[in-house]
């Protein structure tokens, strides 16, 4: 049995798909992720699941006041939470007979309509919520009892939890439950200690508990304090004819649930402490235990194997996360199992997004989800492998962000957030990230962000940048190519037309722009607009970082930027005209004289310094290409409220 | 699928039964064995040898040691009497009580379709079920027809308003069906529009009892697997009355659960008295290994001596009871005298037993027939002895759509504690029909009175008055004893539901919704007092119900008077039966079916009382020699001038 699909309507961020939308969220029957940035509704989702289906560990799942929708206007009075179950085994749906629904495919599914109304407080009566949980799409069919809810409980690991308490020994502790359901477990509750050959070793657990009980119990110290309490106080405060004494014993009960209970789950200290000495290994791997145990109960268990987890990077170090997503994957949905484990994971780590298969991911973005296997996005099938092992931990942060920039190369990575900051939409407000996606072309990858149903668009504005690559005729030190095109006299309006619409088709879709340079490259478009000072300095001082192998010292960085400075009029009036000039300064660079990367940083320690412009001052002075990309990123502008005071 | 293991019952279990049903012996041999039988059997028993309770008993007994959770035993009981009974003596012990819920299953046949196939089937086709009532039906199938294309075709059918009425749907397939007479050709238009008034009122949620066989039918056809998994989930079926179960059933029980499944039916083949037109052949019950409990705890050896003189087949009857003092007694009554019978009946009890004796013990009149219209000397059916006894005077009303239906008094007020709830649910459902028939927006597509309060609630209205209406209503007695009377069902409803209704609606329109509408009666009394008659004399009273022998099945009274009535046989019955009854004769095996089935009837009856059996026939059809017989047998012969 495995949870199909999860719907909510007026919960939490959830509202009822007008002024927000509803949850409708499907589920693979193995691992499922859900990320996205703050507030986006994971957590919300996690605790829709926890509302309808309770949890393993008994805690209080109870709906209150905050948890219906709030819209501007005012709270919604009712709500909504459907889950559907599939796959139920025969035991299962023999059990839940009267509830099941029969689907039009022949397969059955067990649906739990829960529904909840505030009733707010008048008078002298308390505010409350009255709910009922129905069977059926839309809770046509009968109520469900307890009994068939206790059957589909899920396994809840809250975030930031505190696995060491919750392996300690006590009362219905995991690992009593753990033991107590091992499959070899029956039996052990015969005491087979004999009193009368008390050195005979018993083989059952309660006999081995009756075994210590017998022997400790007539250890000396005991035996002294037991008669001492029983001899000197007990038997004087008896009333007569009754008899009042105490013993001590190891066990109250010789029954096996309190032997269980009594044992207690830890690592093994490292080599080289005692291996008796009690030793904390710190949160991240009790963490990492605590989640083991769970599992190994799921996988012991015939009810729903649904393992809820919140955060499971929570105190693991970036490589014990991939390891901790290693051991998921591997346990979720097996289907040679007999009890598969699904798991429902959320996450803000990038390290753990990009340790998993985007199979089983889904992106959360303002209570909408995204699920990006494949079908459901508009990336092609054959990309998926590839994007995989391409999406390592910083790409992966584009899963959290509120707009990506898409860029080629090294020189964009480093330059555009500083001329975002600069323009007064810094991408660190806006949530944006930039993924560098290396090789020219590699940015259809943004399809990922594209749903595969064109009337869905996934709110994350994505700017895919590239350059137009098409040199200026005047650019004589750029060899002509024996075949094909290169220079802006090879293509006529036509041909060029259809090399930009080329490149945008590739990307381009749903909130995905396709930004192409106006001319040639990054830096030579910079040169071009208004930014050609910047770009001469950057470069200049980059041929000098790579004369000097990359360790200028900030006292030559500053005399060589004074003399850049007083050189620059002259520079610039050397040239026959403003295209002559740019071409002029992106020389070094296209010669190798220079590297983009560090070129690029220069630009960007020159930007902070003011004097190259700032604000909107700054934004006019760039390429028409990048204005639309800042744009189309950081729009409505208003949103900023740095920004709006820049303006 | 495994066979599972079923709780193995032993001697010392039975010890405890001492302790739980105290009021009981289930000592002998046949009681034990039946007890501890661990695999599918046929109990044969006879009237008053304690069937339900020791079903019950062994229910007890299994529920102690049964340790599924999500497994359980199904119990099939045919009447609601039989039901309540296993249910309350369950429900006196601690453990027993488990077996009341979740995973059991205690119920007639029907509920069980509706719960575990048809209701699921329709739920996941998307129907909201509103009714299953075939008065209901009847009523707005009829309505729709004279406005359908249909109405032509069906002006020239005689019997075309229960050719509309009991249109059902009927097998895996649904084929449309009715139980009133014949279809027209399905490629027909008239056909066509039958099957959009009976499409349309299922989409209303509108069905008849016979709907949900079709559904259970349709959904073992689309899922088979629903047979293991039933079977499944109930590893041990019981069925009491078994004899009641008619060929359909039976075989729809065939299909429901697979061979894996203990099997232990419960009856008295003796018993059978319903009147089913063919197949009766193919029964099974009893079938071997067949266990028999012969001896009848309700009477003695008087009373079996009469009983077992119309006792079709098996071993005959054994009278384990307490002896009577009291001889059966024949009442002959003359043509003008046939209503005075059961006030002769009642003298009779009066002088027989104290008030002590008679207090709580229920006394009735009994008849095989309901009403008919032989042109025959009075003492054909019950309306002849007790002529208020026919229900439903005047036009035919749907008992679910009429609030003076809905809250009559129940016949047990201030006889023996009855659950509010049955009458709180009615009264939320006059609640919904009349907000219903007033157009109140909020009862639109509203189906469930229980959604009806959820809705409510979400408006502003204030609940508190609402809910001090609904308990009046529901604590008020003799609300339908005038005319007068009931005035105040829609004031109190009107003044509590205004704010639901549209400011148009005044109270007089309100009253006269066609939910409160009184039934034709010409005497209103007439409708009071329908099934019981009070004999008063001096300072002492006597409350004798009256009804039909089908209803009284499985009941135990102190005394009971069976009536003669006119059967389909052409014969009446216990004029037919003297030469048996005086042991003239004993029953011949070739007798023709309709005449052993009015035996069978008169066997059920007469082994109603623990002390007095009573039969009245009218003195016209006695027989003098048999008369004689009967005297010298032990009978007593009263006459009623």
């Amino acid at each position: 049995m495995h949870l199909h699909r999860i719907k909510a309507e007026n919960f939490r961020i959830f509202g009822d798909g007008k002024s927000a939308p509803v949850l409708d969220w499907e589920l693979a029957p193995s691992l499922n992720i859900l990320v996205g940035e703050n507030d986006a509704g994971k957590s919300a989702i996690i605790d829709a699941i926890r509302q309808v289906l309770w949890t393993t560990s008994f805690e209080i799942v109870r709906l209150s006041e905050q948890d219906f929708h709030l819209t501007k206007v005012d709270r919604s009075q009712s709500m909504v939470i459907e889950a559907t179950l599939r796959g139920l085994s025969e035991d299962q749906e023999a059990a839940a007979l009267e509830w099941l629904t029969y689907e039009a495919n022949g397969s059955r599914s067990l649906t739990l309509h829960l529904q909840a109304r505030w009733i707010a407080p008048h008078g002298k009566r308390r505010g409350r919520v009255e709910w009922q949980i129905r069977s059926g799409t839309g809770g046509i069919g009968p109520e469900i009892g307890s009994t068939v809810r206790e059957m589909v409980r899920s396994t809840y690991l809250r975030p930031l939890r505190d696995a060491e308490a919750e392996l300690k020994p006590g009362r219905a502790s995991r690992l009593s439950q753990i033991l107590g359901a091992h499959q070899a477990i029956s039996g052990q509750e015969i005491n087979d200690f004999d009193v009368t050959n008390p050195t005979q070793i018993p083989k059952n657990l309660v006999g081995l508990m009756a075994l210590a009980q017998h022997h400790m119990g007539q250890h000396e110290v005991i035996q002294a304090v037991q008669n001492g309490i029983n001899n000197n106080y007990l038997e004087k405060l008896a009333f007569t004819g009754d008899t009042l004494s105490s013993r001590i014993r190891l066990a109250t009960e010789l029954a096996l649930t309190p032997i269980l209970e009594k044992f207690e789950l830890t690592l093994v200290p490292p080599a080289s402490t005692h291996s008796d000495a009690r030793c904390n290994r710190g949160l991240g791997y009790n963490n990492v235990l605590f989640m083991a145990t769970e599992l190994v109960l799921l996988r012991e268990g015939e009810d729903l194997g649904l393992l809820l987890i919140e955060e499971p990077e929570a105190h693991l170090h970036p490589q014990l996360q991939d390891r901790v997503m290693d051991l998921l994957t591997a346990n979720a949905g097996a289907a040679d199992k007999d009890n598969p484990v699904q798991v429902v994971l959320t996450t803000h780590s990038p390290s753990l997004v990009a340790g998993a298969d985007l199979e089983s991911m889904t992106l959360v973005v303002r209570g909408n989800t995204y699920r990006l296997a494949k079908g459901h996005t508009r990336l092609e099938l054959s990309d998926y492998a590839y994007l995989r092992r391409f999406l390592e931990a910083t790409r992966a942060n584009l899963f959290f962000a509120r707009g990506v920039a898409i860029v080629e190369g090294p020189g964009e990575t480093l330059l555009l957030p500083a001329l975002a900051k600069h323009c007064g939409r810094s991408f660190s407000r806006y949530g944006i990230s930039v993924v560098n996606v290396g090789d020219v072309g590699l940015y259809h990858y943004a399809r990922i962000l594209q749903r595969s149903d064109e009337k869905v668009t996934i709110d994350v504005p994505v700017a895919c940048i590239t350059d137009r690559d098409v040199v200026p005729n005047e650019a004589n030190y750029v060899t002509k190519p024996k075949k094909g095109k290169r220079f802006d006299n090879d293509y006529d309006p036509k041909e060029l037309e259809a090399l930009i619409e080329r490149k945008r088709a590739r990307a381009a879709g749903g909130s995905t722009k396709v930004f192409v340079s106006d001319r040639w490259t990054l830096e030579f478009d910079m040169a071009l607009a208004g930014c050609a000072e910047l770009m001469y300095i950057a470069i200049q001082l980059a041929i000098q970082d790579k004369a000097s192998a990359g360790a200028l010292s900030d006292n030559d960085y500053e005399a060589a930027l004074a003399d850049l400075k007083t050189g620059w009029p002259a520079f610039a009036a050397a040239a026959a005209s403003p295209l002559m000039l740019a071409v002029n300064i992106y020389e070094p660079l296209y010669e190798k004289d220079a590297s983009k990367a560090v070129t690029a940083q220069y630009a960007a320690r020159l930007l902070e310094t003011g004097s190259f412009g700032n604000g909107d001052v700054l934004f006019a002075m760039l390429p028409e290409y990048l204005q639309e990309a800042l744009t189309h990123l950081t729009s409505p502008a208003s949103v900023d409220p740095a920004a709006a005071a820049v303006a | 699928m495994a066979l599972v293991n079923l709780p193995k019952l032993e001697d010392e279990d039975l010890d405890h039964l001492a302790e739980a049903f105290v009021d009981l012996r289930f000592d002998d041999e046949e009681r034990r064995m039946v007890l501890l039988a661990n695999s599918t059997v046929d109990v044969h028993a006879a009237p008053g040898s304690g069937k339900t309770s020791i079903l019950a008993a062994k229910l007890y007994l299994l529920s102690r040691k049964w340790t599924h959770t999500h497994r359980g035993i199904c119990v099939i009981s045919h009447t609601n009497v039989a039901r309540e009974e296993i249910c309350r003596r369950l429900a006196a012990t601690g453990e027993g009580s488990r077996l009341l819920s979740y995973p059991h299953f205690i119920g007639t046949i029907h509920s069980f379709i509706n719960r575990f196939l048809a209701l699921p089937n329709l739920n996941s086709l998307g129907i909201v079920v509103d009714i299953i009532d075939n008065d209901v039906f009847e009523l707005r199938a009829n309505v729709r027809a004279r406005r359908s294309k249909a109405a032509g075709w069906l002006k020239n059918q005689h019997n075309a308003d229960k050719l509309v009425g009991e249109l059902h749907y009927s097998g895996p397939d649904l084929v449309l069906s009715s139980g009133g007479g014949k279809l027209p050709g399905p490629h027909t238009d008239t056909f066509k529009a039958l099957a959009s008034i009976k499409d349309y009122l299922a989409s209303d949620g509108c069905f008849r009892f016979e709907d949900m066989f079709a559904f259970a039918e349709n959904l073992l056809k689309s899922s088979p697997c629903v047979r293991d998994r039933l079977s499944h989930r109930f590893p041990l079926l019981m069925i009491d009355e078994m004899q009641d179960t008619s060929i359909e059933q039976e075989r729809l029980l065939g299909t429901l659960f697979n061979d894996q499944v203990v099997q232990q039916r419960f009856g008295d083949i003796n018993q059978r008295i319903f009147s089913d037109k063919e197949g009766t052949a193919a029964l099974t019950f009893p079938r071997h290994p067949i266990l028999p409990m012969r001896a009848s705890r309700r009477f003695g050896e008087r009373i079996a001596r009469a009983v077992m003189t119309v006792q079709v087949s098996g071993d005959p009857v054994i009278g384990d009871g307490p002896n009577s003092p009291h001889p059966p007694t024949l009442f002959l009554y003359e043509t003008d005298s046939v209503a005075k019978v059961i006030e002769a009946f009642g003298n009779l009890v009066l002088d027989s037993f104290s008030d002590d004796v008679l207090n709580g013990k229920r006394i009735l009149a009994v008849c095989a027939r309901r009403d008919g219209n032989a042109n025959q000397d009075a003492g054909r059916h019950i309306a002849d002895y007790w002529p208020t006894f026919k229900e439903g005077v005047g036009p035919k009303v749907a008992r679910e759509e009429s609030a003076w239906m809905l809250l009559r008094d129940d016949p047990n007020t201030g006889v023996k504690p009855i659950l509010v709830r049955e009458r709180a649910d009615k009264i939320k459902r006059v609640v919904l029909l009349a907000l219903r028939q007033a157009q109140a927006p909020i009862a639109k597509g509203i189906r469930d009175p229980s959604r009806l309060g959820r809705a409510i609630r979400e408006t502003e209205m204030d609940m508190t008055t609402l809910a001090k209406t609904y308990r009046q209503l529901a604590l008020a007695k003799n609300l339908t004893s005038s005319a007068q009377r009931w005035r105040i069902v829609p004031q109190t409803l009107f003044t509590a539901l205004q704010p639901l209704l549209s400011a148009e609606m005044g109270l007089e329109g309100f009253a006269s919704l066609d939910v409160f509408a009184i039934p034709d009666m010409k005497d209103e009394a007439r409708a009071l007092n329908v099934h019981e008659c009070i004999v008063v004399r001096n300072d002492r009273q006597l409350r004798i119900e009256v009804n039909t022998i089908g209803m009284t099945k499985g009941e135990t009274h102190l005394s009971t008077l069976v009536l003669e009535s006119f059967g389909m046989s052409k014969q009446f019955d216990i004029a037919g039966a003297q030469a048996l009854l005086s042991g003239a004769q004993t029953i011949d095996a070739k007798t023709r079916d309709t005449i052993m089935n009015q035996y069978r009837y008169l066997y059920v009856g007469m082994s109603r009382p623990t002390q007095l059996l009573c039969l009245a026939m009218n003195a016209k059809r006695a027989s003098e020699s048999e008369l004689v017989r009967l005297q010298a047998n032990g009978w007593r012969v009263l006459r009623v001038p």
